[in-house]
C-alpha cells in the first residue's frame, strides 16, 4: 500500500491554478521530493496533502485514509515541518517539544529529539535566540515529536548555510534508515538528487517529469555537460555543430553543450577558438544533473 | 485536557517572560493610582490669587474681610503699584481696587435704604484689573466677582435671594476622588486586558503563524481558544487583587466586601466582553503594525468618553448619546455601584444588559471575522 495516492489533485488561486491536475503516489519508506522553482505548486500540493488546505478537486488518500474524512486521526499519525515555523519566541527548545508532546496521544520524550537533531547545547535556549540552522533543525524535531511514519518536510534547507543544510540532510538520511517516508519539497536540485529515491519535477502546476534522480538524468541525457561562459555569443549553429555534440543551450553568457564524446568536443571548442570563431572562460565537464533536466525540459533553470 | 493545562501554562510562561506585557497590564494601572491618588489627594479646591488695593484705608476695612471670607480667592493686599506688577508677573489673577470714599458712601447709601427718603441711584464703582490674554481664568475670574458683588449687594440690601445654588459634586457624601477612581482604573485596566494584552498578541501569533504551526497538530482549535481566554480572565483577576490591594493600602480606598461575589460577577462578565472585543479586533487587522492602530482609537475614545475618570455630567450634551453606548462607561459604573459606596448613572440591570449585548454582538462578528492564516 502506498502511503500517499494523489489523483488529479486541483487547487485554483483567484482563477489562476496553482495545481493544476497533478496525479502520483509515494511508496512507503521512500524519500519522495517534488523539485521545481517558487511558485511551481510545491507547498499548495503538501499543505493539500497534509490537510491544510481544501483542494478543489481529485482525490488523496494519506496512509490508506481518505483524509477529507479523517483529518485528525492522519494528523496523529503524521509529521509536519512547514515553510515557516511560528513558534512562541519565548520558550525554549526543551519547552516547546514538550508543548508539542501533549498534542498527540504518544509523544517522543523531548530529550532524544533534542539528542537526534544534536541541539543538546540549546536545550534552554529561547527560540527567538536560535540560529537559521538551530531553529530549522528545532522545526524538524517539532515534525517528529509524535514518532510519526510519514513526515512532511517543505523546503527544509532554504536559506541555510551549506553545513546547517548538510546536518539536516544527515537526519533525513537518518529518517530513511529507520524506515520512515518522507515527502520533501526543494529547489535545490543537488538536495532531490542526493536526499530522493524518486522525484516528482513540477513546473507551473504540473509535474513535468517523475523518476529517480538516475534515470531522470539518464532518461534525457546520455551526455556529459561541458559549460563555458561565451563572451563573443556564438552563433547556436556553430555550437551545435562542434564534434559529439548533441544540444547546446544557452542562458546568458553560460553556455552548456551536452556531449555523447567529451574528448571530440573539447578537441573541436578548442579548434573553434583557435579559428577565431568563439571565446570561451571558465571552461568545465560535468555530469549532467537534474538542474539540466530541468532545463532540457522547461527552458530554464529552477532558481531563475 | 493535557494539551489544554499544557497550552495554559505555555500562554502564562510567554506573558511571564514578556517584560511590557507585564509592565502594560500591572504596572501601568497601578501607575495610574498613584497619579490620580497624589494629584487628588489633597485639597480638591480650585483657588485663585487676588490682589486687593484698599484705597479707601479703615472706612472700607469690613469690605476687605468680606472678600477675605471668600473660599476660592486668596487675597493678598498691597498698594496699586506692587499689585498691578504681580498681576503683569502672572502672580495675580486680578486686582482688585476699592476706590476712595467707597466706605462713606456705602455708609450714605445703608442710610437712605434704612431711611425712607428717596433713593439715590448713584452706584459705587469698584476697579478690577485683568491679564485679556488669560481669557480662561479672567472669565472665571470676572464671573465669580459677579456673583460675590451679587451677594454683597443682597447683605447690604438686606434683601433674601429666593434661589439659592448650592454647589453639589457626585461624590456628595463624602466620597473622595480617589474612591471615584479606583473602579475606573480597573475598568480601563479590563478593556486594555482585551485590547492590548489578546488583540495585539493575538495578531502577532497568527502573522509569525504560531497558531498555523499548532493548527498543523491534532489540537483542537477549540482547546487553543480556550486555553487563552482562561489565561486572560485569570490575569483580569490577579490585576483586580493588585488595583484593589494598591488602593486600600495606599490611598485607604474602602471595599464594599460584602459585595464581593457581585464584583466578581462584573469583573468577569467586563473582562470576558472586552476579551471578546479583543478577539473582533484581531480578525479585523490585517497587520501587526495595523492592529496597533485600531487598539489605539478605541483605547483613547472610551478612556476619555466612558466618565470613569470625571463624571458624565460636565461633558457636552451633543457627546452624552456616545457616552451611553460605550461599553467601558458601564463597566465603570457597574463597578463603582458595587467596589464602593458611590451613586450610580445607571441601573444595575441597565449595565448587565448593555454589557452583554456587546458581548454577543463581538462574539457573533469575532467568530465571523478570525482568522487561523496570516493575513498580511
Amino acid at each position: 500500500m502506498p502511503a500517499i495516492e494523489v489523483t488529479d489533485l486541483r487547487k485554483v488561486y483567484n482563477n489562476v491554478p496553482a495545481v493544476d491536475g497533478i496525479s502520483f503516489d509515494v511508496q512507503e519508506g521512500e524519500v519522495f521530493g517534488l523539485l521545481g522553482p517558487n511558485g511551481a505548486g510545491k507547498t499548495t500540493t503538501v499543505e493539500c496533502i497534509e490537510g491544510l488546505r481544501e483542494p478543489d478537486g481529485g482525490s488523496i488518500t494519506v496512509l490508506g485514509h481518505d483524509h477529507l474524512n479523517n483529518g485528525n486521526g492522519i494528523k496523529q499519525q503524521i509529521g509536519i515541518q512547514l515553510q515557516t515555523t511560528g513558534l512562541y519566541p519565548l520558550h525554549t527548545v526543551y519547552e516547546l517539544l514538550k508543548l508539542f508532546g501533549s498534542f498527540y496521544r504518544r509523544a517522543l520524550p523531548p530529550e532524544d529529539l533534542i539528542k537526534l537533531v544534536s541541539l543538546e547545547e540549546k536545550r534552554n535556549t529561547r527560540s527567538k535566540n536560535l540560529s537559521g540552522g538551530q531553529r530549522q533543525r528545532l522545526s524538524l524535531a517539532l515534525a517528529l515529536v509524535n514518532d510519526p511514519t510519514l513526515i512532511f518536510l517543505d523546503e527544509p534547507t532554504t536559506g541555510l548555510d551549506p553545513q546547517s543544510r548538510r546536518q539536516i540532510w544527515n537526519i533525513i538520511t537518518e529518517l530513511q534508515n529507520q524506515g520512515k517516508t518522507v515527502m520533501l519539497t526543494t529547489h535545490y536540485m543537488e538536495e532531490a538528487q542526493s536526499l530522493c529515491d524518486r522525484v516528482a519535477v513540477m513546473d507551473a502546476g504540473k509535474i513535468i517529469a517523475l523518476d529517480s534522480p538516475h534515470d531522470l538524468i539518464e532518461q534525457h541525457f546520455e551526455t556529459t555537460a561541458i559549460e563555458f561562459e561565451d563572451r563573443n555569443s556564438a552563433p547556436m549553429d556553430v555550437l551545435e555543430g562542434l564534434p559529439g555534440v548533441q544540444r547546446a543551450s544557452r542562458d546568458g553568457g553560460l553556455v552548456t553543450l551536452y556531449s555523447l564524446d567529451t574528448p571530440s568536443s573539447i578537441e573541436g571548442l578548442l579548434d573553434a577558438a583557435r579559428a577565431d570563431k568563439l571565446h570561451f572562460d571558465d571552461l568545465r565537464v560535468r555530469n549532467a544533473t537534474l538542474e539540466d533536466v530541468f532545463l532540457k525540459l522547461t527552458g530554464r533553470r529552477i532558481r531563475d | 485536557m493535557r494539551s489544554f493545562v499544557e497550552l495554559y501554562i505555555a500562554t502564562v510562561r510567554e506573558f511571564r517572560r514578556d517584560i511590557s506585557a507585564l509592565f502594560w497590564t500591572f504596572a501601568f494601572p497601578v501607575f495610574f493610582i498613584f497619579i490620580f491618588g497624589i494629584i487628588f489627594s489633597g485639597d480638591d479646591e480650585i483657588s485663585f490669587d487676588i490682589g486687593l488695593v484698599n484705597e479707601d484705608g479703615d472706612a472700607s476695612a469690613q469690605l476687605v474681610e468680606g472678600f477675605k471670607q471668600i473660599e476660592v480667592f486668596d487675597i493678598t493686599t498691597g498698594d496699586l503699584d506692587d499689585e498691578l506688577k504681580a498681576l503683569e508677573d502672572g502672580d495675580r489673577s486680578a486686582v482688585i481696587v476699592i476706590p476712595e470714599g467707597t466706605g462713606a458712601r456705602l455708609g450714605e447709601y445703608f442710610t437712605q435704604l434704612t431711611g425712607t427718603s428717596e433713593q439715590d441711584d448713584q452706584q459705587i464703582p469698584l476697579k478690577v484689573y485683568y491679564d485679556p490674554a488669560d481669557q480662561t481664568t479672567s472669565q472665571v475670574v470676572l464671573n465669580l466677582m459677579d456673583k460675590v458683588l451679587a451677594g454683597m449687594n443682597e447683605n447690604i440690601t438686606g434683601m433674601m435671594p429666593a434661589l439659592v445654588m448650592e454647589s453639589q459634586t457626585v461624590s456628595a457624601d463624602n466620597l473622595r476622588s480617589i474612591d471615584y477612581l479606583l473602579p475606573g482604573v480597573l475598568a480601563m485596566s479590563l478593556m486594555q486586558l482585551g485590547l492590548f494584552a489578546t488583540a495585539a498578541p493575538l495578531v502577532s501569533l497568527r502573522e509569525k503563524e504560531v497558531l498555523r504551526r499548532m493548527g498543523a497538530t491534532p489540537l483542537s482549535r477549540t482547546t487553543l481558544l480556550a486555553s487563552q481566554v482562561a489565561f486572560r480572565l485569570t490575569t483580569a483577576f490577579i490585576q483586580a487583587a493588585v488595583i484593589i490591594v494598591v488602593g486600600a493600602v495606599a490611598f485607604d480606598v474602602q471595599i464594599k466586601t460584602g459585595n464581593a461575589l457581585s464584583i466578581i460577577g462584573v469583573i468577569l462578565l467586563g473582562a470576558t466582553m472586552f476579551i471578546t472585543f479583543g478577539y473582533l479586533l484581531s480578525g479585523l487587522a490585517k497587520t501587526e503594525e495595523a492592529v496597533q492602530g485600531i487598539i489605539s482609537l478605541p483605547n483613547f475614545i472610551f478612556m476619555f468618553l466612558s466618565g470613569i475618570f470625571f463624571p458624565v455630567e460636565i461633558m457636552p450634551g451633543w457627546i452624552r448619546p456616545l457616552v451611553d453606548v460605550i461599553p467601558l462607561t458601564y463597566v465603570g459604573d457597574a463597578l463603582r455601584q458595587t467596589m464602593i459606596d458611590a451613586g450610580s448613572y445607571f441601573s444595575m440591570t441597565r449595565s448587565i444588559v448593555i454589557i452583554t449585548a456587546w458581548l454577543v454582538v463581538c462574539g457573533v462578528l469575532a467568530v465571523r471575522f478570525f482568522h487561523w492564516e496570516p493575513q498580511g
